[in-house]
């Protein structure tokens, strides 16, 4: 987890070749720029911005359609799921959506075991050696990982719940 | 399957979901519209929609988080693998973006105003939505109804983190160093900057088998195209184009050549004009106009003065004076001629008629009327006197 999208100096060249192992793990075109001492994530679609489509969910008016008799509130109550329609009546942030998309990319397990093999590529000494100590971070949930404007964000199931 | 096909389409795999229960249809929307979206209608579930379309109508717990996480990946991987460019759950990462500080964080360092963020809202589910799939006959608004808002919600206190660097200071460097290297998000204007980088889309009537693949969606739907595969049209439609140059002729380029030429030419003149077209009249200027305007009009009248000069010598070489007082003599002497010629031919005939004894007083009192009337055509005037049909004899 700590090679992930940035951090500090020290280990800067093993950043790079991880980011990109990361990178090529994914099977995608990932090129890591570098400036100062701090290395931003680069696109992972070869998609324009401007031709994704962000769909939004749509806000449900359980008033309204009781009043139209259609009366629904038991089986969202069974599923606890009024919380999440509350939710969905607010602002969508268009152009930070797409950004985050553009350079997401998913983190599961087989990306890291990916993660492993190049590193064992990168250095053969590493071989047979448990994740942790290569140095990586034990595997515990499949994440979504992506920048939004330079800020590195990660999201998991547990978020989402 | 079996369960779906018992609980949702009554025990009849055959039963189209039109047919369905209006509650289970209703729940089918929500599931495409406010869970796992898809492009399309929800007439075609997935295998997804018809397990969570089952689960939900059946009042069996499910963990849909699960499900929208797993619907995440899944649009991910395929946005990198075949371009998909639809982006699921836009309201639901805004509200991750929110609940995670990252709006904050970017608020606080200027980079999320409303221009930046492009905020929208989606279109609410209500009675109308009944009205539209046909499931009421009328909708009838009522003041409660819900309105989309775009305030943000309130921030919950135990919200997991998903900034992965909290430092201010790295992460202030960050953004500042994102946005020297990519520069601001920009709100992307959809028009296209050249005629000639994006086709014209032209509507047509869609042929039943592109009908066809697209209501059974998947990827067969993106190969037929559609608004989002603008770029890959613009693409084919230049490859296309250059095809077409590379099998025409050399005459025809040149033909092109000359007609872009033109084209050049016809552009410069027009702007030309509409630049003198702006300038602005000065003392200076307006000096200048009126000296040159004399100048013209004194070469005008010198030229005029050379023409009459080389026509009076024309008219002297014939042995005409070409002086205006010579015309008005040749014009008097005319007017001369003509009325002794109109008196001569009245008196010939009076003369004629006086050898005629019944008409003698009645001729000759009109012979004495017509002399009176001044005749512009002294000749029309003695021919006019029907002398001929008089018998002679």
């Amino acid at each position: 987890m700590k090679n992930y999208f940035l951090s500090k100096t020290e280990n800067l060249e093993t950043q790079n070749l991880k980011s990109s192992s990361m990178a090529s793990s994914s099977s995608k075109q990932v090129i890591s720029s570098s400036f100062g001492n701090l290395q931003i994530k680069s696109k992972t679609m070869a998609i324009p911005t401007e031709s994704l489509e962000v769909h939004i969910e749509s806000p449900v008016d359980f008033a309204s359609l009781n009043r139209n008799e259609m009366n629904l509130d038991t089986l969202i109550a069974a599923q606890e799921l009024f919380p999440y329609f509350h939710m969905l009546n607010g602002p969508t942030y268009v152009e930070l959506v797409k950004d985050f998309w553009v350079r997401a990319e998913v983190y599961d397990e087989e990306a890291s075991i990916n993660e492993e093999i190049q590193d064992v590529i990168s250095n053969p000494s590493l071989k047979g050696k448990t994740r942790e100590e290569m140095g990586l971070e034990t595997f515990n949930e499949t994440e979504i990982r992506s920048v939004v404007m330079g800020v590195p964000i990660t999201i998991s199931e547990e978020i989402i719940a | 399957m079996e369960r779906y096909t018992a609980v949702v389409l009554k025990g009849n795999p055959s039963t189209k979901l039109v047919d369905i229960y209006p509650n289970h249809r209703m729940l089918l929307k929500f599931l495409t519209e406010c869970f796992l979206q898809k492009r399309g209608g929800s007439d075609q579930p997935s295998a997804d929609h018809k397990l969570v379309l089952y689960f939900l109508a059946s009042f069996k717990r499910i963990n849909l988080p699960r499900y929208i996480m797993h619907h995440l990946c899944w649009a991910i991987k395929e946005g990198i693998r075949s371009k998909r460019k639809q982006i699921p759950c836009g309201r639901l990462l805004s509200e991750i973006f929110t609940q995670g500080q990252l709006v904050k964080t970017l608020k606080d360092h200027g980079r999320a105003s409303d221009k930046f963020l492009r905020i929208k809202t989606g279109k609410i589910i209500n009675g109308k939505t009944l009205q539209y799939m046909k499931i009421i006959k009328k909708f009838s608004p009522h003041e409660k109804d819900l309105k989309e808002s775009t305030a943000p919600t309130q921030l919950m206190k135990d919200f997991p983190p998903i900034l992965k660097e909290k430092n201010p200071e790295v992460l202030s460097k960050l953004i500042a160093e994102f946005v020297k290297e990519t520069g601001d998000i920009m709100v992307v204007d959809d028009t296209p900057a050249d005629e000639d980088e994006v086709p014209l889309q032209v509507r047509r009537k869609r042929t039943i088998s592109e009908a066809g693949s697209e209501a059974s969606g998947g990827q067969t739907k993106k190969a037929k195209g559609d608004k989002s595969d603008a770029p890959n049209l613009a693409v084919s439609y230049a490859s296309k184009k250059r095809r077409r140059v590379d099998s025409s002729s050399l005459v025809n380029q040149e033909k092109l050549a000359k007609a872009r030429e033109e084209r050049a030419k016809k552009v410069n003149a027009i702007t030309q004009k509409c630049e003198l077209s702006k300038v602005q009249m000065t003392p200076e200027l307006a000096k200048e106009a009126s000296e040159k305007a004399k100048r013209m009009l004194a070469e005008r009248k010198q030229e005029k003065d050379a023409l009459l000069a080389e026509r009076d010598a024309k008219l002297k070489s014939i042995g005409i004076d070409g002086s205006s007082d010579f015309i008005e003599e040749q014009l008097e002497e005319v007017s001369k001629i003509t009325k002794t010629v109109e008196k001569l031919a009245v008196k010939e005939a009076v003369k004629m008629l006086e050898q005629i004894p019944e008409a003698s007083e009645a001729v000759a009192s009109e012979a004495v009327q017509t002399s009176a009337v001044p005749s512009s055509n002294p000749t029309l005037s003695s021919s006019d006197s029907d002398l001929d049909d008089v018998p002679i004899g």
